[in-house]
């Protein structure tokens, strides 16, 4: 998967994502777990400095993050 | 669910008296009847487990005019549809067996009604016009069916044990086999752990006749290309998964004349068949279950709470490692190859109790792991996918710690050993790369093989089963690929023959799979992987679904894979005589399976621990070494007693003979 991601697919994953989020877990893992959900599901690739738990554990920022890779 | 076998023959008639021996060894799959048929060229037996049909469904059946046998084990499930059409077509029927549409949907339609049946099968059908043996075996295995080319033809069973009742044929172990099992836990059909006998593949038909014995799929497994799927919106997956999977339960329910109860495991899967079956009962459901003494493993609390939930009238067995080492002669009589887990005795022993209170069927979740992607095989996958993306990433590495959460020593407790387990071979063009540390690691068991055998071993090519995934399915899903793998080894090799229809049938159980539905795998495997497993969340569209039966703890908990204490059985103060006997150096020597002194080493560190707390590669050597030696003691050196079995076979209730022109049938 590769150039622009559809917008229907991008909401989708973001919303069921954000369901599964576990707030008792260790954020940085969270933060792992987040970012191999968002590669799969969305064929993006992530770097170490999106790997975080500010980044990812965020929906707004990881819908920004999201928007930023799938049009690169 | 039934046990067959038959002989063909090129020079004089089948022997008689062969077939009601092969017949003798296969009473337990067929306690309530039994029935043979021969002519001049073949001979087709019956061991009949009444399911369907129980007053008229008698076999060898035959179509109107005599020349078309069927012996047949399984269940076709929409034997009523298929009889309507055929009926359509002009054929009469004299029963109302799923059976005798075998029979006619041949004649109609030829090596084409395969595809047709929505079922759990092996068959044998015998043209006697033409001449010609037809063998099937359901799409992925459910039903076993081996086959040894004889000098005048060829002889098929149910079971091994039954070809072995002919004292011609070759009692050896095939190095070949052992590789395989001691890689992928079990062989990869066609082959077996003996050699001279083959196993039908899953999903094949062989047609034997005046040309020889020839073999082809009707059906395979297969994935759409990544991307390409036919429904990506998960809720509309979810609702046609769950109306497929509640019509599969509802066929396997209500198709049969006898009691049909249900296993509990506590987990999703047999919660949700549970569930599904009480809606179509309005007498309370039967259900049974399986315990551990060790709390470790032990999931009572769940079933205890899905079994009130649906008012169900349960029953469980709590097994201990005791029980395991006393059973496991028999189970292992019965699974005729090595396994590397002690798992099946549990299972033996939850099948007796099934039987023990009366039923003689039971649906259960089996499947749902292999075709919506439940196993942590797969989570393992997607982490070493992940990381092998950039395979010096710090970040990356801790994914590793994802795995195995319900483990005492899960990689979340030994990050360091996780990420040297898990992070080796990170190569994303491996197509088993997610096989990859699992295959590994159960190759390390062949360290202790005697230095004959691996040099034997090592004479012919590794295994590869990587190596015949289809073409295109490098397009598929890795997800896909994995699934693929897993379907080919462990499930048809393992799962569904030593852990399913082994232990069932040791009981004269039938075990029914909603999950192995026709319709349910054609619909699982066009699914999105994401749907499947959506990052580390598995069976996703399957909790989607069915969120609404399963109570939150059920559908939330962690994925634990059924478990059972494995070397620590055979360690346990008072142990049974059999394991001293048979792991002793005499023994070991007279096999030649396994070096003498590293078995000795590997008994003596088991003596001292008790067994408990041993490495993963231990307790699958100690497991390989008591199974391995138990197989070779029962079909090689043939030291058990198979004449009793032979001696308690019943009279027949049919007896066609047209080499002698005698028949009857009751």
């Amino acid at each position: 998967m590769s150039g622009d991601l559809e917008p229907g697919l991008v909401a989708q994953v973001l919303r069921e994502a954000e369901e599964l989020r576990d707030p008792g877990a260790d954020p940085d893992l969270e933060a792992v777990k987040t970012a191999i959900l968002l590669e799969d599901a969305l064929g993006i690739v992530l770097t170490d400095d999106d790997i975080t738990a500010d980044v990812l554990g965020d929906p707004d920022s990881v819908a920004d993050l999201v928007e930023r890779r799938g049009h690169a | 669910m039934c046990g067959i076998c038959g002989i063909v023959s090129t020079g004089a008639p089948p022997d008689l008296d062969l077939l009601r021996r092969m017949m003798g060894r296969l009473g337990h799959r067929g306690p309530d009847g039994n029935g043979y048929y021969r002519d001049r060229r073949a001979a087709l037996g019956h061991n009949r487990l009444a399911i369907i049909d129980t007053a008229g469904g008698a076999q060898p059946l035959c179509n109107e005019d005599e020349t078309l046998w069927v012996t047949f084990n399984g269940e076709i499930f929409n034997y009523v549809e298929l009889r309507d059409e055929l009926r359509g077509h002009g054929h009469r029927f004299r029963t109302a067996s799923d059976t005798e549409v075998i029979v006619h949907a041949w004649e109609q339609w030829g090596e084409g009604c395969f595809s047709r049946f929505n079922g759990q099968w092996a068959l044998a059908l015998w043209d006697s016009r033409e001449e010609r043996l037809v063998l099937s075996r359901d799409r992925l295995g459910v039903r076993p069916l081996y086959y040894r080319r004889t000098p005048g033809g060829l002889a098929f069973a149910s079971e091994v044990k039954a070809l072995f009742a002919d004292p011609t044929a070759q009692r050896a172990l095939d190095p070949t086999g052992l590789d395989e099992t001691l890689t992928y836990w079990s062989t990869v059909a066609p082959r077996t752990v003996f050699r001279g006998i083959e196993q039908l593949e899953p999903g094949h038909v062989a047609v034997l006749d005046r040309d020889g014995l020839r073999t082809s799929a009707y059906w395979s497994i297969s994935f759409p290309e990544r991307g390409r799927e036919p429904v990506q919106d998960a809720r509309a997956n979810a609702e046609a998964l769950r109306e497929r999977l509640v019509e599969a339960t509802r066929l396997r329910f209500l198709r049969s004349d006898v009691p049909v109860g249900a296993y509990l495991s506590g987990g999703l899967d047999s919660s949700i068949t549970a569930a599904v079956i009480s809606q179509y009962t309005d007498a309370p459901l039967h259900t049974f279950s399986l315990r551990f003494s060790e709390d470790e493993l032990d999931e009572g609390r769940f079933q205890k709470e899905m079994a009130a939930r649906l008012g169900t009238e349960h029953e469980d067995v709590v097994v201990s490692p005791a029980d395991i080492a006393e059973v496991f002669p028999e189970v292992v009589r019965h699974t005729e190859t090595p396994v590397l887990r002690a798992a099946p005795a549990p299972l033996f022993l939850l099948s007796r109790l099934v039987r023990d209170n009366g039923y003689k069927v039971v649906v259960t979740g089996e499947g749902a792991d292999e075709v919506l992607a439940g196993y942590d095989i797969f989570r393992e996958a997607r982490v070493r996918m992940f990381w092998a993306r950039d395979p010096e990433s710090a970040k990356r590495s801790r994914a590793a710690e994802l795995l195995y959460p319900w483990m005492a020593r899960s990689p979340g407790r030994m990050p360091a050993f996780a990420r040297t387990f898990f992070g080796r071979n990170l190569d994303l063009a491996d197509p088993a790369l997610s096989h990859r540390p699992r295959w590994d690691s159960t190759s390390t068991v062949k360290g202790i093989l005697s230095a004959d055998l691996r040099a034997e071993i090592e004479r012919g090519d590794p295994p590869d089963v990587a190596a015949s995934l289809p073409a295109g399915s490098e397009d598929w899903d890795p997800l896909s690929r994995a699934q693929w793998l897993e379907m080919k080894t462990l499930l048809a090799g393992y799962i569904l023959s030593s852990q399913g229809d082994r232990m069932l049938m040791a009981n004269s159980v039938e075990g029914r799979f909603p999950f192995l539905d026709r319709d349910v795998v054609d619909l699982a495997n066009t699914l999105p992987a994401r749907h499947k497993l959506f990052g580390m969340e598995e069976k996703y569209v399957l909790k989607q679904a069915f969120g609404d039966l399963v109570p939150p703890d059920i559908l939330r908990r962690p994925k634990q894979p059924y478990r059972a204490p494995d070397a620590a059985s055979f360690f346990t103060p008072g142990r049974p005589d059999w394991v001293d006997e048979l792991t002793s150096r005499r023994a070991i020597e007279a096999a030649g399976v396994f070096e003498p002194a590293l078995v000795a080493g590997l008994m003596a560190k088991g003596d001292r621990t008790r067994g408990e707390n041993m490495s993963n590669t231990d307790n699958m050597r100690v497991l390989a070494v008591v199974s391995t030696q138990l197989v070779h003691d029962s079909f090689v050196d043939d030291h058990h007693d198979w004449a009793a079995a032979e001696r308690a076979l019943p009279p027949p209730e049919v007896a066609v003979d047209l080499v002698t022109h005698d028949r009857s049938t009751r």
